[in-house]
């Protein structure tokens, strides 16, 4: 039987069974860690009570023989509301190569996404704007491989609005000016 | 394209961008682009007014640029700021935070959709 434990503003509690973890109705986003994994998961991606990728990547390092840490709650206790800190901590045991794109905060586009809005007359510079958002919250809970493919997606809309203001301009100044001459 | 070039090509090209409202009238120059937006949809996007307050601000007229889009000047300040604090964000980690902070995309969000329906409602 597994025990887990759990942070809760801040404060490691534990430890408890999957069944107590499931029936005390947690935020989906609180941190949870057990015994074998290398790192604070959400709940919502702890694969033992839900499904998820996340605990194919828990079993992966083991069999890579990856030095499971301690139990973290005291060390992590304060860490969890400080991002940065979060962060350090991160870097710390990620030495994996495997662990590599995942292993800094990922850039949220945030400057592109305002500077997409205002110049290129598509509006759908603000969905990279709502990414930004996610990829931040996603960064400042150490969660750098979800942040990244937020960062991604943002990064895509970008482009998609770019490329829209750069061909459509254009096109509506052809339009423009035919339609003075004509 | 590696980033010394990219930092040239967008040097460039703003340079010219610069340029050319600063010798080109909007009102005036019949080829320059209408907002597509409002083409379409006779609903002006947070941007509407953007070469206008351009070549406003190029020629030396704050105040009309202010009145073409009040929210050109700010929202480019803020574009360089968080472009260079990315750049030196390894040195100076502190600036890139607070910039990139959640409560601070919040308040953007909210501020660009204020300032996209209230210029439609009263006309700005």
């Amino acid at each position: 039987m597994n025990e887990y434990w759990i942070i809760i503003d801040g404060v490691p509690r534990g430890p408890y069974a999957a069944h107590e973890l499931r029936s005390m109705n947690l935020p989906e986003l609180t941190p949870v860690w057990r015994e074998g994994m290398t790192d604070w998961v959400y709940l919502r991606d702890l694969a033992d009570l839900n499904e998820s990728e996340v605990e194919e990547v828990v079993v992966e390092l083991e069999e890579e023989g990856t030095v499971v840490p301690p139990p973290l709650p005291d060390s992590e206790s304060q860490a969890y509301d400080e991002p940065r800190q979060f962060t350090d901590q991160k870097h710390e045991h990620a030495g994996k190569p495997e662990l590599q794109p995942c292993d800094e905060p990922a850039p949220s586009y945030l400057g592109w996404s305002i500077a997409s809005i205002v110049l290129c007359c598509v509006p759908l510079g603000i969905v990279s704007l709502i990414y930004s958002l996610k990829v931040n919250s996603y960064n400042n809970a150490g969660d750098f491989a979800r942040a990244r493919k937020c960062s991604r997606t943002a990064e895509l809309w970008l482009i998609t609005t770019i490329t829209l203001g750069l061909v459509l301009s254009p096109l509506v100044m052809l339009i423009q000016m035919a339609s003075a001459l004509g | 394209m590696n980033r010394k070039a990219f930092v040239i090509v967008g040097i460039v090209a703003a340079v010219a961008v610069a340029m050319l409202y600063a010798f080109v009238d909007p009102l005036d120059a019949r080829w320059l682009p209408k907002c597509m937006v409002y083409q379409l949809t006779g609903f002006k996007c947070p941007g509407c007014g953007t070469q206008r307050a351009l070549h406003a601000l190029f020629t030396g007229h704050p105040a009309d640029a202010f009145r073409a889009n009040a929210a050109l000047v700010p929202g480019l300040l803020l574009c360089v700021a968080l472009i260079v604090a990315e750049q030196f964000r390894d040195s100076v980690p502190g600036v890139y935070r607070a910039l990139n902070s959640r409560t601070m995309i919040m308040a953007l969000l909210v501020v660009i959709i204020a300032w996209t329906l209230f210029r439609n409602v009263f006309g700005w």
